[in-house]
């Protein structure tokens, strides 16, 4: 069974989603700040961590994450600027989506990360999308 | 083993000419070096992918021929190609579905190329993490430090060592370009995957911790030497492959 971590400032607020992620078959964890979910994800990595929090800490998080961490990372924000997304998704986040989104977009984004993860795709060219040179073997 | 002709080659998708121009321009003044191709009808599309080889598809589910949910699933039979679909389908339940038959992303038209690109780069930066590891390389054999890349397992003195997934991917890149210096904006790009903050003793530390794991100091007849200003590289002699199998008896913690 996946295992997915889920950082949420506010506990009663996590409970829907943690429902719905345990209906669709995965093991829920859940920290209340950044400091214990870093902590969390020292001790017993995840297969995933959704990310509650789009304030300047929690943009500070999903770096720090990122820094230790190759976990996918979907971060759920209650902004719905682009500015803000695109800043997420640049910090580390592999997405960054709306927090009035059902629970079934959120368990099929989910899935397809974790889908992604899986694949780990050995063939084909490496990528430098900034078209500086490899250094390959 | 890897083709490193550092550019992106995107296949689109889509009988909507503005969308593709506009995706386009985006993706080649983000990357000067990428070749957009483009299709607009489904099963040419399906042929490209398998032709062109492209490093990722962006695509209209509202196709002339086929549908686009048709398309991802043909794909999916032979290509772990990254999707990312460019739809004026808005509905839940269609965003729902592409991500599960195969999707990688839903961007909604219209569609800001800001976040297109930045969504773009997400899913690149992913595949890159992922292909940067090479599990089909010959294990990495020293004196008593084995990287066995298909396992993903490190062994020190014929113990397992337990690395984080940073610390295996440092040393994965160190020990595959030894003894070439491996820079600190290559290390940056393929261990942590080209984020865009990465606090300054974030990569210290972590070779730190690394060294401090593998038993790196010259005694042991490896180590791994910080190239002031420029990068680490790894010390240490391959062993030939004789010895390699002698050392395969190796027991676990």
């Amino acid at each position: 069974m996946e295992g997915i971590l889920v950082i949420h400032p506010h506990e009663h607020e996590m409970e829907t989603m943690k429902r719905g992620l345990k209906g669709a078959g995965f093991q829920v964890t859940s920290a209340e700040d950044g400091e214990s979910g870093l902590i969390n994800l020292e001790t017993l990595p995840s297969d995933l961590v959704i990310m509650i929090d789009d304030s300047l800490s929690g943009r500070r998080l999903c770096s720090r994450i990122r820094n230790v961490s190759d976990t996918p990372i979907i971060a759920v924000s209650a902004r719905g600027d682009i500015v803000n997304r695109v800043t997420m998704l640049e910090l580390g986040a592999d997405a960054c989506i709306s927090q009035t989104v059902s629970i079934g977009e959120l368990v099929a984004r989910v899935r397809s990360l974790l889908r992604r993860r899986r694949i780990r795709t050995s063939n084909g060219p490496l990528i430098d999308p900034e078209g500086i040179e490899i250094w390959g073997s | 083993m890897f083709n490193t002709s550092g550019k992106i080659r995107v296949l689109m998708i889509d009988q909507d000419t503005e969308a593709v121009n506009t995706a386009s321009l985006g993706f080649q003044i983000r990357w000067p070096e990428c070749t957009v191709i483009s299709t607009r009808k489904g099963e040419k599309g399906i042929q490209m992918a398998e032709s062109e080889l492209p490093h990722m598809i962006v695509m209209e589910i509202n196709l002339l021929d086929i549908s686009g949910f048709e398309v991802i699933k043909r794909i999916r039979l032979f290509s772990d190609v990254p999707i990312m679909v460019l739809s004026d389908r808005t509905e839940e339940m269609d965003v729902v579905k592409a991500l599960e038959i195969g999707a990688d992303d839903y961007v909604t038209k219209p569609f800001s190329t800001l976040d297109l690109l930045a969504r773009a780069k997400a899913i690149l930066r992913r595949i890159n993490m992922y292909q940067s590891e090479g599990e089909d390389l010959p294990p990495f054999v020293t004196n008593d430090l084995i990287v066995d890349f298909a396992t993903r397992q490190v062994f020190h003195s014929g113990k397992l060592v337990h690395l984080t997934p940073i610390e295996y991917r440092i040393l994965c890149q160190l020990v595959r370009n030894a003894p070439k210096v491996v820079s600190i904006k290559m290390l940056k790009q393929q261990v942590w995957g080209d984020v865009d903050y990465l606090e300054p003793s974030t990569i210290r530390k972590s070779v730190s911790q690394l060294r401090q794991k593998i038993g790196g100091d010259s005694d042991n007849g490896h180590s791994i030497l910080n190239e002031r200003g420029l990068g680490y590289k790894f010390i240490g002699a391959r062993v030939s492959k004789g010895t390699a199998s002698m050392l395969k008896g190796v027991s676990e913690d």
